[in-house]
């Protein structure tokens, strides 16, 4: 009843839609991109919430910041880790570094900031 | 496919499906000292994947000792994906099922990887030819690996395919006529193709063998962006309780649960939500 072909052909555009949600791909053809967006959206705010469930201490502390950060989180990296618990620790390092990045911004002049980066290693 | 003095759908090879289990709720840890405070509530489902059969929460245990008949429901075996079933997963829904005696296990109609990328989501199939066979032989296979019989849900779809060949209803009725699969009828599901495809439930429900129905889902949402997001974190709106009301009417229904996965409410108004979904079947049941 199967055929190697056709089966090839649905894991191809299995992959196509999972590639479009998770690895910023182009929707599988004939596909609602604006749906394949949505949905995109949808899984960045599940990740989110699963996120806050996991590491409460850490959502309470962003407050409304929260989801902004998360959105900005996952465009940065949008494939999802395996599971929730490394999100989290994948999200929390990401917060610390942008918070990290905005103090020394906000500390050292532009001029001294580039170099300053370079010798800790933190930037090539 | 004998239908059982008590209402129950018989299994594969007249192998005795579920038997009545009345209202239920998805445990979660987040409310599981609320679930058994909840009056009314005769059963737990729980999200195979959180509960590890040989470290069992106490709570969870306690409720199972007390008679509550608990249902591993699966999210991540990927019934619809073209490579083969993942043993571990398989082993986890097995295990769960002979840990707790459970009278069957459930999975759904979907995919949720492909090429070993993780979608974090429950995906739609294509309703294909192709998608039926790679379906039929994975259940099949789920079907000789677990020790009870196997329900399978209709998903929460944002997107759809432009190959489909097969309506939801035509699809699940060729999977439950080749692997005599039961179905996890999700109403929340036929309503959120209603809003999201422009699907009328009714004329789901009127197509699809509902003496297959093991047990049903029930569950509130939102529609942000125009379409309908089944969030399972919101209230269970009216229009999905009147499409179980309509279930109800068709056909004698195992089991109902009422499934919460966020935003958790105050337990009053988590009983409130139980009381609803009651509420319909008492009054089905009345007239």
């Amino acid at each position: 009843m199967r055929s190697a072909r056709t089966d090839d052909e649905l894991a191809a555009r299995q992959l196509s839609l999972v590639t479009a949600l998770v690895a910023g791909g182009t929707p599988p053809a004939g596909v609602d991109s604006e749906r394949v967006r949505i949905q995109a959206l949808a899984l960045v705010r599940k990740r989110s919430r699963s996120v806050a469930r996991h590491r409460p201490e850490l959502a309470a502390g962003l407050g409304a910041n929260f989801w902004p950060a998360f959105q900005r989180y996952a465009a940065a990296d949008p494939t999802p880790p395996a599971n929730t618990s490394s999100d989290a620790k994948r999200f929390a390092r990401y917060v610390r570094k942008s918070r990290r990045n905005r103090l020394i911004r906000l500390l050292l002049p532009s001029s001294s900031r580039r170099a300053w980066l370079v010798e800790r290693g933190l930037r090539s | 496919m004998t239908a059982r003095r008590d209402g129950l759908p018989g299994g594969p090879d007249g192998a005795i499906a579920p038997c009545g289990l009345g209202l239920g709720i998805g445990w979660r840890p987040e409310i599981d000292l609320a679930v058994p405070r909840l009056p009314g509530v005769e059963w737990v489902e729980v999200v195979a994947e959180n509960v590890d059969p040989r470290a069992v929460p106490a709570s969870l245990a306690a409720l199972h000792q007390r008679g509550l008949p608990v249902i591993p429901h699966g999210v991540s075996l990927s019934l619809g994906g073209t490579e083969p079933l993942d043993g571990k997963r398989l082993g986890r829904l097995a295990g769960l099922a002979e840990r707790f005696g459970s009278p069957l296990v459930s999975e759904h109609v979907a995919f949720c990887r492909a090429g070993g990328m993780e979608a974090g989501h429950l995906l739609p199939l294509p309703r294909t030819r192709a998608a039926l066979g790679v379906l039929t032989e994975n259940i099949r296979a789920a079907q000789a690996a677990l020790p009870v019989p196997l329900a399978v849900e209709n998903i929460a779809a944002l997107v759809s395919w432009p190959e489909d060949e097969f309506t939801e209803a035509q699809f699940l009725t060729e999977l439950v006529e080749r692997t005599g699969v039961l179905l996890l009828l999700d109403v929340a599901n036929l309503y959120t193709a209603q809003v999201n495809f422009g699907l009328d439930p009714i004329a789901t429900l009127d197509a699809l063998p509902l003496d297959r129905v093991g047990y049903v889902h029930v569950a509130g949402g939102v529609l942000r962006d125009g379409v309908w997001h089944d969030t399972h974190a919101h209230p269970v709106s009216q229009e999905i309780l009147n499409i179980l009301a309509a279930l109800a009417e068709r056909t004698p229904l195992p089991g109902v649960m009422l499934e919460r996965d966020d935003a958790y409410p105050s337990d009053a108004e988590l009983a409130a939500e139980i009381a609803a979904i009651q509420e319909v079947l008492h009054e089905v049941r009345a007239h």
